[in-house]
Order: structure tokens, then C-alpha cells, then sequence
């Protein structure tokens, strides 16, 4: 499989503190890799630089064969509109919003009309099984209710890839779990490549592979969550 | 971005927004009211036949609108009354801040590019000041109808039968939203929305110096020399120019050029008066309270210009007016003085003329500061109720660790005094001083009848200490009475659950 994101020699540092160290990780089209690793190694850090939230300090990031990192602001806000999803462990969702509006959001955002971001918003919310949310602000929602509405929004337009930071962080176990079915399920359906961010071995086994950080660069052991079994990094 | 998709994400909010945005609403209403009611007056003409002479102006019962040299005071007048309300809209726009840079955060994250970020922020403000300028034209028209109603000698209270020029009415209805909305994008010019959060980046500088003193005593300056250089100039038979002989601007331009300077500079001369307090609060101060405000005033220095500016304004003009009223009560003293010597035989109480013209001029003055003065407490009301709600957490946090909640409203009170006395008095001493330089402070008349030498009455204008200590009571009173009416909130923002809130 050809590589549709490559994160390559990534150093980013907040202040005097390092987060990461020249981290490189190569994601082919349609796989699912989980980056794990404990709190404070680098996890998130790499996820922001490489869904264009972040500018690196160094080093680069390629999507789909085009150097992203250095693109202005606008131009990567533009590619996470279009190309990337982002999902958080919470507080992505505009409160002052019903649930449809917050899917329709990215759509409303690109110039979609009105009639037809809710259209594709409630079309999600059906398939992730909460349609009956709709109307309902995040303050109003359960934790899982709003997860799957982040998790639509992430989704609704259809991205090539999908950066997912501790997307079961705030949730119980039943939730968590549904969740990540979903997560998995609609990206196998639709090839989304998805990266995702965990310190839990039971969300890193939905992962097709795993990529253990530690200290800001990649764990040298390559012994994941998942095990003794070690997991290739590239 | 369609248009219909920004408006509705602008307007997008909470209780709070919805506050945030009626407020800002109405202040755009009584501004397009205050500039369409300025037009109107200016419609009129600054020149022309006085009262008493044949023509339109015997329309209007006012004297200031009857005169026509009077009407670009009252121009202007309207004009300075919007700043205490835009300034107030100002204090507005920080209501609900946090909630809201949590929303623009979440709404970058779902892929809105700075730009449309910075959209979303100005097009808030621009959408609630063109509904506040819509209700503001609306107000204007009803008002006209209303009030075009002449009384028994065909006279009316306000211009209400003439109309401003289309253009006028137009480039004010319209050009309010978008200054509005190019000022709240001006404002945001130091915040950056960024997917993670919202960043304010404050610019680092050392502590505020009494460099802004210099533009004062330019101020004092322009007022003390301007009368002296012109009878110079007179008694030397200097021959200006043929252009300064017709530049009819100049003097008002100085003038006004002086008192802007003098009121920037009374402003900005807060932030080394609040820092100075708090330095000598912390070196002298020897209870926790004071040393607490001490500390956050050494901290932001400037929070009492920002949220006292248009308090610290009025100090200005309410002693400027104080010493204008002395100067007139001294000059009509001086005169009536005169018309006695000149009348020995008549009783000296049939000799005093009617001076009821410059006493309601005045009452109108004092009226103008009252207003602005209120509107400017509201402000700071807003103002201190959302720094309040800001250091919520922090206050609850002193409060779980065994703080007393008095101890956190004495710092609350200690704070808002120390930085607003001294500029204050400071404000007030120019505005009385500026009037003083610039009228004199000695007035001599004389008469003669035949070759007998003449007769002459010398008063010095006294120094209007009974009116200053009144604008400097009335200013710090609403520094008081807004921070005690703040306090109301101190239990609420102090509750150990702020500690839980996400």
C-alpha cells in the first residue's frame, strides 16, 4: 500500500521543553495505526503537527505527496476542512449548537447551502444511531451521544484521513467501546486512513499496527500496548 | 462562507452572547439617535441671522438652537455623548469572552481558517450594530413625528421639521455596523484562534512611565499661550498671512486639538498612577487586601484606563466646567460691579441681569457629564462583574485554601480606589487648569465718564474648589458604587464548585 501521510524527522518543542525528538512514521492509505505511549511522551504533539494544527520546528510532513507543514494557516485549515478529520477526547463541539448544526459546521464552513450540510448532517447522525440527538446542544447530550456527534462531524466530509487524540478519554467502558466500533466500521467502510492517539492497550487493538512513543521519539524497545509482540514504526 | 451561514454562527450563543449583543445593539442605537440628531442640528447652519431677527430662527425655542453660533456646540456636544456609550459597547464586548473563545476555538477545529474566525468575531458585532442602527434610524423618524409639535407661539423644543441630507442619514445608518465590525476586527488584532484554544498575546513592557504627562502640559501649553500670542500679535499690528487671515479653523482646531490631548493624556497618565499606587501599596501597605491590590495593580497597570477612560474624560470636562462657571460668576460679578458705580442712585438688585441663558447652558453641561458619567459606571460595572467571572476559579481557590471573602472584596475595593483616585484629581486639576490658562484669572473693567480718570473693578477668578471636590466625589462615588454593586457577585464566583466547572 502507498503511503498517504509521512511524518518525517518531527522535532517540536514547547519553550525549552521538548516534545518531540525527530519522530518518523510513515501511515499507508487505509490502515489504522494507533500511537501510543504514556502521558507527557509526545502522543498529541505529533498528532497536531501532523493534522496541520501544529507547524513543527523542524522536519516534515508530506499528505498525499505534498509538503503540508509548510503551508500557510488558512491552507491548512482549508486541507483539515476538506481532506482531514479531527476527532478530540472533548470539547470540540460548539455548545451554542444543536448536534446537526455542529455536524453541518465543516460544510457550512466550504460554502455547502444550508439544506444540504443538514441533509449530509442527519444522513450521519442515522448511521452512527442518533438521530434522535438532532436537536439537542452538547450541554444536553451523554458523553457517548457526544462523541458519535463529533465523530459525524469528523466524518461528514468523507476525508481521506482521520486523527482521533484519545478518542474514548472521557467515556465508560460500553461508550468507549461503541465508539471505537463505529470509528472502526465507518473507516473500513468508506478506506479512511485513521491515526489515532491512546495510552489504553484496549483501544490500540482496534489498530491494524501500533507506533509506542516515549520521550518524544519513537520507544527503541518497539514494544507496544498490545504486548510483547514488537510493531514496526515505518 | 455563505452570508446566511456567517450570521447565524455569529449570533450563535448563549444567555450571556445574547446580552452581549443587545447591549451592543442598543449602544449603536443611541449612537445613530445622537449622530442623526447631530446631523440635524448641523443641517441648520452655523451661520446666519441671530435671535431676535427676522427668519427660521425664530422657529426654535432653545436658545442654542435658535443661535447660530451656538449650534456647533451642540454639535459637538452630541457627537462626545456617543463616546461614553461606544466606549461602553467596548466594555460589553468582553461579556461571555471565555465562553466565546471556547466557540470560535471549536468552530477553527472544524476547519474555519483564521480569516473566517476573524469573520465570525466581527460579523457578531457588525450584525448587532446594523439591528441597534436600524432601531436608532427607527427611533429618529418616530422622534421627528412626534416631537414636531409647535407650541402656542408657533415654536418647537427641538429641529424636528427639518430633515438631514439623505447622504448624511445613510453614510450614518450605514457606516456604524461597519466601523463596528472593522473595530471589533481591530480589537482582535492581538488574539489568535487557533483549533486547541484561543491565545491573547500581550505585549511585554516594562513599567508605565509619566511620559503621557508631556502630552498634558502641551495641552496647558496650546490653552495658556493661544490668548496671549493673539493680543501680542494685535498690539504689534502683526500682519499675518492673507490664508491665516481667512483660516477661520485654526483656532477651533488648536483648541480642540488641546483638549484631545489633555484628555489622551489624563488616560494614559492612569497607567503610572495605578502602578505607582501599587508599588507604594506594596511597600507601605500592611494588610493582606492591600497588599493583594497592590500587587495586581503593579500587575496590569492599565486595567484602570481601560475601564475608567471615559470617567476619567468626564473629570476633565466636569472641571473645565467648573472653571468656566467661576470665570463667568467672576466676569458677571465684575460687571454688575461696574453698572452699580455707573448707576449710584438706583437699587443695586433692580441692576442684576438675567443670566438664566448661561445658567441653563451650564445645567445642559453638567447634564452631558452626568450622562456620560453613568453610562461610563455601567461600563465599569461590566467591566469588573467580567474580570469577576474570569478569576473565578482563582478566587475559589483562595476561598477553599481559608481566604475570607471580605478579604477578597477589600482587595476588590482597595484596587478600584487606589487606581482611580489619583487620576481622578489629576483629571479634574487639568480640566480646571486648561479653562484657568486659557481664560485668565483676573478680570479688570473700567469705565470713564468725561475727562475724570476712570473707574475701574479688578476680581481674580477663584479656583473652583467646591465644584472640583463635586466632580471628583461624584467620579470616585461611581467607582464605589460599581465595584460595592460587583461585590454582589464575589459569593457566587467564590463557590467551591467553580473548582468542578470544565
Amino acid at each position: 500500500m502507498s503511503s498517504i501521510l509521512t511524518v518525517r524527522g518531527i522535532v517540536k518543542s514547547y519553550g525549552v521543553s521538548p516534545a518531540l525528538r525527530g519522530v518518523t512514521i510513515d501511515v499507508a492509505e487505509g490502515e489504522i495505526v494507533a500511537v501510543t505511549g504514556p502521558s507527557g511522551c509526545g502522543k498529541s504533539t505529533l498528532l497536531y503537527c501532523a493534522s496541520g494544527i501544529m507547524r513543527p520546528d523542524a522536519g516534515e510532513v508530506t499528505f498525499n505527496g505534498s509538503r503540508i507543514d509548510t503551508w500557510s494557516e488558512s491552507r491548512r485549515s482549508e486541507l483539515r476542512r476538506s481532506q482531514f478529520g479531527v476527532l478530540f477526547q472533548f470539547g470540540q463541539l460548539v455548545a451554542e449548537l444543536p448536534a446537526a448544526d455542529n455536524i453541518a459546521l465543516p460544510l457550512l464552513l466550504r460554502g455547502t447551502p444550508r439544506r444540504n450540510a443538514l441533509t449530509a448532517a442527519r444522513t450521519w447522525l442515522d448511521r452512527l444511531g442518533i438521530a434522535d440527538v438532532a436537536g439537542k446542544r452538547p450541554g444536553e447530550m451523554s458523553g457517548g451521544q457526544a462523541q458519535r456527534v463529533a465523530l459525524a462531524r469528523a466524518l461528514v466530509t468523507e476525508p481521506r484521513i482521520l486523527f482521533a487524540d484519545e478518542p474514548t478519554g472521557a467515556l465508560d467502558t460500553l461508550n468507549g467501546e461503541t465508539v471505537l466500533n463505529q470509528i472502526t466500521r465507518v473507516t473500513r467502510d468508506q478506506g479512511t486512513t485513521v491515526l489515532l492517539v491512546t495510552h489504553e492497550a484496549k483501544v490500540a487493538a482496534y489498530a491494524d499496527r501500533e507506533v509506542p512513543l516515549r520521550d518524544g521519539e519513537l520507544d527503541p524497545s518497539g514494544l507496544g500496548l498490545r504486548g510483547a509482540t514488537p510493531v514496526g514504526a515505518a | 462562507m455563505r452570508l446566511t451561514a456567517l450570521t447565524r454562527l455569529a449570533v450563535a450563543g448563549t444567555r450571556t452572547d445574547t446580552v452581549r449583543i443587545t447591549l451592543t445593539g442598543l449602544a449603536a442605537a443611541a449612537a445613530v439617535l445622537a449622530w442623526l440628531s447631530a446631523a440635524t442640528v448641523a443641517s441648520l447652519g452655523f451661520s446666519g441671522s441671530d435671535l431676535g431677527s427676522a427668519g427660521d430662527n425664530l422657529r426654535y425655542r432653545p436658545d442654542l438652537l435658535q443661535q447660530p453660533g451656538l449650534r456647533p456646540g451642540v454639535v459637538a456636544t452630541l457627537i462626545l455623548l456617543t463616546v461614553p456609550v461606544l466606549a461602553f459597547a467596548g466594555q460589553c464586548s468582553r461579556l461571555g469572552a471565555p465562553a466565546r473563545d471556547r466557540r470560535l476555538a471549536a468552530i477553527r477545529l472544524a476547519g474555519a481558517t483564521p480569516r473566517q474566525a476573524l469573520a465570525l468575531a466581527s460579523a457578531e458585532t457588525g450584525v448587532a450594530s446594523a439591528i441597534g442602527s436600524a432601531l436608532g434610524l427607527g427611533a429618529f423618524f418616530l422622534l421627528r413625528v412626534l416631537l414636531n409639535n409647535p407650541d402656542a407661539n408657533g415654536q418647537l423644543a427641538v429641529p424636528a421639521d427639518v430633515l438631514p441630507p439623505v447622504w448624511s442619514i445613510v453614510a450614518i445608518a450605514a457606516g456604524l455596523p461597519i466601523l463596528a465590525a472593522l473595530a471589533a476586527a481591530w480589537l482582535m488584532r492581538r488574539v489568535i484562534v487557533t483549533p486547541l484554544g484561543v491565545v491573547h498575546r500581550v505585549r511585554r513592557t516594562g513599567a508605565p512611565k509619566p511620559w503621557p504627562g508631556v502630552m498634558v502640559a502641551i495641552a496647558l501649553l496650546i490653552f495658556g499661550l493661544y490668548n496671549p500670542i493673539v493680543l501680542y500679535a494685535d498690539d504689534r499690528h502683526w500682519h499675518s498671512p492673507h490664508w491665516l487671515q481667512n483660516a477661520t479653523w485654526l483656532a477651533p482646531t488648536l483648541l480642540f486639538g488641546g483638549a484631545f490631548a489633555a484628555m489622551l493624556g489624563v488616560c494614559f497618565s492612569s497607567g503610572w498612577f495605578s502602578y505607582t499606587a501599587g508599588r507604594l501599596m506594596r511597600r507601605f501597605g500592611g494588610s493582606a487586601s492591600v497588599q493583594l491590590a497592590g500587587a495586581r495593580l503593579i500587575d496590569d497597570p492599565w486595567s484602570t484606563s481601560r475601564s475608567m477612560a471615559v470617567i476619567l474624560v468626564a473629570t476633565v470636562f466636569g472641571g473645565g466646567a467648573a472653571a468656566f462657571y467661576a470665570y463667568t460668576e467672576t466676569q458677571n460679578q465684575v460687571s454688575l460691579q461696574q453698572t452699580i458705580l455707573q448707576n449710584p442712585g438706583d437699587d443695586p438688585r433692580s441692576l442684576v441681569t438675567d443670566d438664566s441663558f448661561f445658567v441653563d447652558t451650564l445645567k445642559l453641561i453638567a447634564l452631558a457629564i452626568m450622562i456620560a458619567l453613568v453610562i461610563a459606571a455601567l461600563g465599569q460595572l461590566v467591566s469588573i462583574v467580567e474580570a469577576m467571572v474570569a478569576r473565578r476559579r482563582a478566587y475559589a481557590s483562595l476561598v477553599a485554601t481559608g481566604v475570607p471573602r471580605a478579604t477578597l472584596a477589600r482587595t476588590a475595593v482597595w484596587q478600584a480606589l487606589a487606581g482611580a483616585a489619583p487620576p481622578v484629581v489629576f483629571g479634574t486639576v487639568v480640566g480646571v487648569g486648561a479653562i484657568r490658562l486659557f481664560s485668565g484669572t483676573k478680570i479688570s473693567q473700567s469705565f470713564s465718564i468725561g475727562d475724570a480718570p476712570p473707574v475701574s473693578t479688578t476680581l481674580h477668578v477663584p479656583w473652583p474648589w467646591a465644584q472640583m471636590g463635586l466632580t471628583v466625589g461624584v467620579a470616585l462615588a461611581a467607582v464605589l458604587l460599581t465595584t460595592a454593586i460587583g461585590m454582589l457577585f464575589i459569593k457566587s464566583s467564590t463557590s467551591v464548585e467553580e473548582l468542578r466547572t470544565a
